[in-house]
């Protein structure tokens, strides 16, 4: 094998097109043609071309990115533009808590404020534990009970679940059966990760009592979500005053530590929570550290 | 062609530039160092698409899972949630493909090393959320923290990200069949 006395640069050697001496000395003419048409290939490379290809991934990846956003705050909106933009009885704006026993509040009372959203496995038990002392001493005026209700679970699973058994819970209020229906999500909260079906919600209404005209309206405002949008704001308003987990419970602004309230061994004390809740104030152990920073200032 | 005296024409040591010698020792075992390309692209790409795919459907989640990190103002992070997903699953099918990869790599590696970033101050804030990188996230009891786990899952992922962008040739990838990087 000869080795071509040609002055190939030495790091890239054969990548020249093939241009022997003898073809050149033979046919001057047809080398040169030959040499400009390597040339033009050269340049327009054969084959894809890396700028434009790169050009069409970036617009299609960044047209990807901007539609996926759009959609998603569609999505987000439209789980709650669905449903009415109604305000409970007695709540001026957006995002403000709903007073459950506005009637029969006696002047200076203490105000205690939930935040709850009724899938969560906390909230059950926190129920289970004091709920009943809640409700006594809500109807008897001795507290303001006011309600911010939460969409916790709905963030996990990407439901509404908890937000449709907010808003029928209002629309059982409208009723005039919060409690009973209150109860009945408690007591028939599905195990996670679950949703009450919507025969579910219809059953619970029935069971609270409701029949006839007054059935039918509780079950257009569940059926229009009339309160959707007002238990979406309720979330959102709590989320960023720091309120972003539930169960909480403030008394008088200041964050409850409720499982302070336990007997010698461990089981809870409705009375040592009553007393707490009746003097309007907590101490130290009895407050929650971890949501002394949240802002409770969406009491109404 | 490779003969003695091809042999002493390359360049001797003493005038190669530090940027050849590191193409050199990259191009050392182009077999095993594109190996080692593609898995890092395999890894990265498909953690990527899954993390991405498993956010789908659930914005609210989604954005909820950004603001529990509490870095961003609030709106900001509601937007930031929706977008993530999909730019995870566009840099993750970039990486399985192998297309852009050195880009690609680069963008899903500051993107980790933005979620180590992003866990490191929760866990040192006092913060309990899940990182929700894979769905979820949000506030969770303090016992069901995963902050170490989450890091260290993470700066694998990130030197995957790392490796591809000093290297990024490996096998069966769209560049090479393309471009014939």
């Amino acid at each position: 094998m000869a080795k071509p006395p040609a002055k190939t640069p030495g790091k890239s050697p054969g990548k020249t097109p093939a241009k022997t001496p003898a073809k050149a000395a033979s046919q001057p003419g047809v080398s040169a043609r030959q040499a400009k048409i390597d040339a033009a290939r050269k340049a327009n490379k054969v084959g894809p071309n890396k700028i434009m290809i790169g050009s069409v991934v970036a617009v299609v990846a960044i047209i990807a990115v901007v539609a996926g956003v759009i959609i998603n705050s569609q999505a987000s909106k439209s789980a709650v533009s669905q449903g009415g933009k109604a305000l409970p009885a007695g709540v001026t704006a957006m995002g403000r808590g709903w007073v459950e026993n506005a009637s029969v509040v006696k002047a200076g009372a203490p105000t205690v404020s939930i935040y709850e959203d009724f899938r969560c496995p906390i909230c059950q038990s926190v129920e289970q534990a004091f709920g009943s002392s809640i409700q006594s001493l809500a109807e008897a005026g001795k507290i303001k009970l006011v309600y911010h209700f939460k969409t916790v679970i709905d963030s996990h699973d990407g439901s509404d679940n908890s937000q449709q058994a907010a808003s029928n819970v209002l629309c059982a209020a409208d009723a005039g059966v919060f409690w009973k229906y209150h109860d009945q999500l408690y007591a028939n909260q599905p195990p996670e990760p679950g949703t009450f079906s919507n025969a579910q919600f219809t059953t619970f209404a029935k069971d609270s009592g409701l029949s006839g005209a007054k059935l039918t309206a509780f079950q257009s405002c569940a059926t229009a979500g009339k309160y959707l949008n007002y238990v979406k704001s309720t979330d959102d308003a709590s989320y960023k005053n720091g309120i972003t987990g539930t169960p909480a419970i403030f008394l008088n602004g200041v964050p409850m530590n409720y499982s302070s309230f336990a007997t010698a061994d461990q089981q809870p004390d409705p009375a040592a929570f009553e007393k707490a809740v009746l003097s309007g104030k907590l101490t130290a152990a009895q407050t929650d550290q971890t949501l002394v920073k949240a802002k409770a200032k969406d009491v109404s | 062609m490779s003969t003695q005296g091809d042999h002493r024409t390359v360049a001797p040591d003493d005038v190669e530039d530090h940027a050849a010698y590191a193409h050199r020792l990259r191009d050392r075992h182009p077999a095993a160092f594109d190996a080692v390309g593609l898995l890092a692209r395999l890894v990265l790409g498909v953690v990527l698409v899954v993390a991405g795919a498993l956010k789908m459907g659930n914005p609210v989640g989604a954005a909820r899972a950004v603001q529990g990190y509490r870095v961003m103002p609030y709106d900001v992070a509601t937007y930031v949630g929706y977008a993530l997903p999909y730019a995870e699953i566009v840099l993750g099918v970039l990486l399985v493909v192998g297309l852009f990869t050195r880009i690609a790599a680069a963008i899903g590696g500051l993107l980790m090393l933005a979620f180590i970033i992003g866990i490191s101050q929760a866990w040192a804030r006092g913060l309990t959320i899940d990182c929700g990188c894979f769905g979820g996230g949000g506030q969770v009891a303090a016992s069901q923290t995963k902050y170490p786990q989450e890091i260290a899952r993470d700066v694998g992922l990130a030197l995957c990200g790392a490796w591809l962008l000093w290297r990024p040739r490996s096998f069966a990838s769209l560049d090479r069949a393309l471009f014939r990087a």
